[in-house]
């Protein structure tokens, strides 16, 4: 059996290295960008994927994505900062298995790993609740996986051309995206779009 | 008279020319009633010595002749119709023989104005020498009444005359007044729309020249108004759209470098309670040794965090160790980027110090974010003793043909530098790549008046310093 994990943090992929070979017999593999796991995905072709959304380049969506078009694709698990309800819907959407923010259990972890392997989806516990049944009125869910990408990039901030550079698209497309987010989410400055991004600040929700 | 000063304008000007007119009015009635008075004195006095002469002319020519008594009769009926005469013919116990009478009068005044003017008929009896019986005297009355009549006339078309002057005098400055004063009205509801925040009215300018410069006036400084609110408004925009990617990048830090090594610290705490348990005593070494590391890294993290937030704090320290953090904290993030500065130490207050911390801030950060640089130099001088220049050099992208975009923060540099009566610059680096901006401050320390201001200025200029760092990746 072969894990991939995908974290821009050498420190976190060490600890979760660690802690996923004390508690299961399993072979690690690791990668520290988006690009770099979609090719590791192709050739090694691991059983399972642990993957950040935060990445330095491409992000998780945006792998999750890619990863779905390979044949035999992996079971994907996200261990990300994230606790955003929007994030986890769109993670799920595109096709992801399991849930845990890097705010759980060590043990909740492992927990998401070895569900996920047994062939179920897994969501933890503490975000199950966030979830909340779909159409719940949470803005960002209606945006798009490629939309929700390009929220979190201009969260990081980067440039609408740096964005259109990682994400292989050309800048008016990016620029058109950012127009269209505006107005799903009655918005009228990229301004409003980042503070958005940024979690803290949303509209319409607590 | 000070409830004079709380009437209306209008009301004012009106009231001190109706008090002119009756003052006026009043004091031209004295000479007149002086007039009249002594003009009816004289008329019944002039009169009643022709009627006397007539009379004795009559006795005395008369005297030799028989017919006295009918010479008399006549020249009694004689005086009939006369203005001011009358002659009568009477005997001794006082009875009237004969009488003529008085023309009727045009104009009969009022009996106050009889007595207002004190004037009664005059009376002269002239006794004959040898009585005729019944006949005793002839008496000759000057009897003011036509007199009276005449200058009551005199008085009436006088006053009516005076009465139409003062109508047309009121009614035409209350019309003048009142025209003038209508701006004003709405010069007084506009400045109170103003106050009460209506920054978008304007009046349409009439009235006098004067109110009519007032109203343009009074419109430039509403339309002052609603450009300066609309430069706060922006101003206050820019401050919030800074503040947000301040807290953006906060909110980064510590979403991208904090959490994580918590993350990891707290996964290698749990394995080591799990092997604590299962008697894995050995492998605690590694776990313990991964979470010093986190926790290294963390302290080296917050450390950066805290820098990027003080620089404000340092700025008391001069502007070299505020640019110097700026600086260093930017070569973190850009490491492929080449910083230099060339900082001259001044004493100037805080307030001077932090707009040229603020301009080197947004300036080094449009070049980061606009131009992608290979290099970027600041550098702070005293080209005189009585400016200071700064300077932000790149050589990025430079400026695009249509120039600035707004959003760059150049409003908000422009703004601040303006504050201090300073002038701001940004232009295609004359290599011709990226950009240069540049902006020159006179310097309040040396505008500051002192007595002994030369020898200040020379101990200034001594105590100056300047800093050069250079640093690369």
């Amino acid at each position: 059996m072969k894990i991939l994990l995908v974290d821009d943090h050498a420190v976190v992929l060490d600890g979760v290295r660690r802690l996923l070979q004390t508690s299961l017999e399993t072979e690690i593999l690791q990668a520290t960008s988006g690009e770099q796991a979609i090719e590791l995905v192709a050739t090694e072709k691991p059983d399972l994927i642990l993957l950040d959304l935060n990445l330095g380049g491409m992000g998780g969506l945006e792998v999750i994505q890619r990863i779905k078009k390979c044949d035999h694709p992996p079971r994907i698990v996200i261990l990300s900062m994230h606790t955003e309800p929007a994030y986890i819907s769109q993670a799920l959407k595109s096709g992801a298995d399991g849930y845990v923010s890097k705010a759980a259990d060590a043990e909740e972890v492992v927990a998401a790993v070895e569900a996920v392997l047994a062939g179920n989806r897994y969501i933890e516990a503490d975000l199950r609740d966030k979830l909340g049944p779909a159409g719940d009125g949470d803005p960002l869910d209606k945006l798009t996986a490629r939309e929700l990408e390009i929220l979190r990039l201009l969260g990081r901030g980067e440039s609408l051309n740096a964005i259109a550079d990682v994400l292989g698209i050309a800048y008016k497309t990016v620029a058109n995206t950012c127009t269209q987010m505006k107005h799903k989410l009655g918005l009228e400055r990229t301004a409003d779009l980042i503070r958005i991004a940024l979690g803290g600040d949303t509209i319409g929700r607590k | 008279m000070s409830f004079i000063h709380h009437l209306p304008l209008q009301l004012r000007l009106i009231a001190t020319v109706a008090a002119a007119l009756v003052i006026t009015t009043t004091f031209s009635v004295v000479p007149i009633y002086w007039h009249a008075k002594s003009k009816v004195a004289t008329e019944m006095q002039a009169a009643l010595a022709v009627g006397e002469q007539v009379a004795k002319n009559e006795i005395q020519s008369g005297e030799s002749s028989r017919d006295l008594s009918r010479r008399l009769e006549l020249m009694v009926a004689h005086f009939n119709g006369d203005r001011h005469l009358k002659a009568k013919l009477v005997t001794a116990d006082g009875g009237t023989v004969a009488s003529s009478h008085l023309a009727a009068p045009d104009n009969t005044a009022p009996s106050w104005f009889q007595r207002f003017l004190n004037a009664t008929p005059l009376t002269s009896t002239l006794v004959l020498k040898e009585p005729l019986e019944p006949l005793h005297a002839v008496v000759i009355e000057a009897d003011p009444t036509n007199e009276v009549g005449e200058a009551w006339e005199d008085l009436s078309t006088f006053a009516g005359l005076l009465s139409l002057f003062c109508l047309l005098v009121l009614g035409s400055v209350s019309w003048i007044v009142t025209r003038a004063m209508t701006p004003i009205q709405s010069l007084l509801t506009g400045y109170s729309e103003i106050g009460a925040g209506n920054l978008k009215v304007r009046v349409t300018p009439s009235g006098s020249a004067e109110l009519e410069r007032l109203c343009h006036g009074f419109n430039e400084m509403g339309g002052e108004l609603e450009r300066m609110a609309a430069r706060n408004t922006r101003l206050t925009q820019q401050l919030e759209d800074v503040q947000d990617e301040e807290r953006a990048d906060l909110a980064r830090d510590l979403h991208d470098e904090v959490s994580p090594l918590l993350f990891a610290a707290d996964v290698d705490a749990a394995m080591i309670s799990k092997l604590a348990k299962q008697g894995g005593h050995n492998n605690i070494q590694d776990q313990t040794h991964a979470i010093r590391s986190a926790l290294k890294q963390l302290k080296k993290t917050v450390t950066l965090i805290l820098g990027r937030l003080r620089p404000a704090v340092l700025l008391d320290q001069g502007l070299s160790p505020a640019i110097a953090n700026l600086v260093s904290t930017n070569q973190q993030r850009h490491p492929d980027v080449t910083f230099s500065s060339e900082i001259v130490d001044f004493n100037a207050p805080v307030s001077t110090l932090s707009v040229i911390f603020f301009v080197v801030r947004e300036a080094v950060a449009n070049a980061l974010r606009h131009g992608n640089p290979s290099k970027i130099s600041i550098h702070i001088q005293l080209p005189s003793t009585d400016s200071i220049r700064l300077c932000v050099e790149d050589d990025g992208g430079g400026l695009d043909d249509k120039g600035l975009k707004p959003g760059f923060g150049v409003h908000g540099m422009d703004e601040r530098i303006k504050r201090l009566n300073g002038t701001l610059t940004i232009q295609p680096s004359s290599s011709g790549r990226g950009v240069i901006l540049e902006a020159i401050i006179p310097n309040p320390s040396t505008h500051d008046v002192h007595p002994d201001g030369n020898i200040s200025q020379f101990s200034k200029k001594s105590a100056t310093k300047t800093q050069r760092r250079e640093s690369t990746a």
